[in-house]
């Protein structure tokens, strides 16, 4: 891969991810307007399969094989030695991970903080559970109150992963790069010994 | 000066400008307060708003377009640096400048959130009569707002200041990855 390729893989992964999470916040802001009435229990049921439709091409052509994508944007050169275009890619792939990580940290610093403090208020609810024998009416959540808490946590996690360099990730992206420029490192290896 | 300390600049002043523009358009969110209700609380509030939206611009365009061979020598080191070989020493700056760009943005989104309690509690104030109850009170000073104001205000700094700890580890943890490929390479 030419250093502009890796660019462009690092631009494309980018977008991609920010495509999934506006899906995702898309698909919350739906559920939340959610009263169990039978028109917008229907607009859900219909836009459920509009969600995952979009979603997979998503994840798949801007973000694990974005190879052809890349090579249209970027058109073809010559390629880096195997241990530069490691490092390149590596390298642009974690700097996407870590803007993204933290522009996703900014908007779960609330959430993060509600975590920290939930073991507060597990002992008052265990008491409310064994003192009055029922379901505490504060974890009667709403359908809309559900689907923030659950988008919020899994945006949390989603901060706190890419913000560790999303290591699997890259890894993947490594081992593709690996079996395509296995012939181009003969090449490369008998080039430097002719 | 070597190539580094150049796109070091460009990348500087890009955020600079970036973000100088992005905290203008919050400036009309301020006008619109005072216009739909207009007083000496959200006149009061509006000016406010616009001595701190234009403050962080004017030390954005500061720091970062004009006084911006500072800032890069900090990033990069001096500027008698040779032509980077190796492409390692990219790879903090790199970190570093994202580092930067992601605090501006906590600090930016400080200040909006500053912004707009401070309008708010000039719109609220506003419409508050003896004779009449008030339903709806608004709290920008209670614990859960103040906390994440606090932390998103403490990480903006961190980051702006060049995360040193962060980018360390990042860094360390770059190149035992690269270095476990490589060993991988060589055994296939």
């Amino acid at each position: 891969m030419t250093k502009m390729q890796i660019i462009a893989k690092a631009v494309l992964t980018f977008i991609g991810l920010s495509a999934i999470v506006n899906l995702c916040q898309n698909l919350r802001t739906l559920i939340s307007t959610t009263q169990a009435q039978d028109t917008s229990m229907f607009r859900i049921i219909l836009f459920l399969p509009v969600f995952i439709i979009s979603l997979i091409p998503i994840a798949y052509f801007l973000i694990f094989k974005n190879d052809w994508l890349v090579y249209k944007m970027a058109g073809s050169g010559e390629n880096l030695n195997p241990e530069r275009e490691t490092l390149w890619l590596v390298v642009s792939l974690k700097l996407v991970a870590i803007l993204y990580g933290l522009m996703l940290l900014l908007a779960s610093i609330p959430t993060i903080l509600n975590i920290i403090v939930l073991p507060l208020h597990i002992r008052p609810l265990v008491n409310e559970i064994f003192t009055y024998k029922t379901f505490p009416k504060s974890l009667n959540f709403t359908p809309s109150q559900w689907s923030y808490m659950i988008y919020n946590f899994l945006q949390a996690i989603l901060a706190a992963y890419l913000l560790y360099g999303w290591p699997q990730f890259i890894r993947f992206q490594l081992n593709i790069q690996k079996t395509k420029s296995l012939p181009n490192q003969k090449q490369y290896i008998e080039g430097i010994e002719k | 000066m070597n190539k580094m300390h150049t796109l070091t600049k460009i990348i500087l002043s890009s955020i600079g400008i970036f973000f100088s523009i992005r905290l203008l358009s919050s400036l009309p969110i301020a006008v619109s307060y005072f216009y739909s209700k207009p007083s000496w609380e959200t006149a009061g509030a509006l000016l406010f708003s616009l001595l701190l939206v234009a403050g962080l611009i004017g030390l954005l365009l500061y720091f970062l377009v004009y006084q911006h061979d500072k800032l890069t020598k900090k990033i990069i080191g001096s500027e008698q640096l040779p032509e980077p070989d190796s492409q390692v020493q990219w790879l903090p700056a790199a970190l570093r400048l994202i580092c930067i760009a992601g605090g501006i943005y906590f600090i930016n989104t400080v200040i909006w959130q500053t912004t707009y309690v401070i309008s708010q509690l000039a719109a609220f104030k506003s419409h508050t009569y003896a004779n009449y109850k008030v339903f709806h009170t608004y709290t920008p000073f209670s614990f859960g707002n103040i906390l994440p104001w606090i932390i998103t205000l403490a990480i903006g700094i961190y980051l702006v200041c060049g995360a040193p700890h962060f980018v360390r580890w990042q860094v360390k943890k770059t190149l035992r990855q690269c270095k476990t490929n490589k060993q991988q390479q060589d055994a296939d």
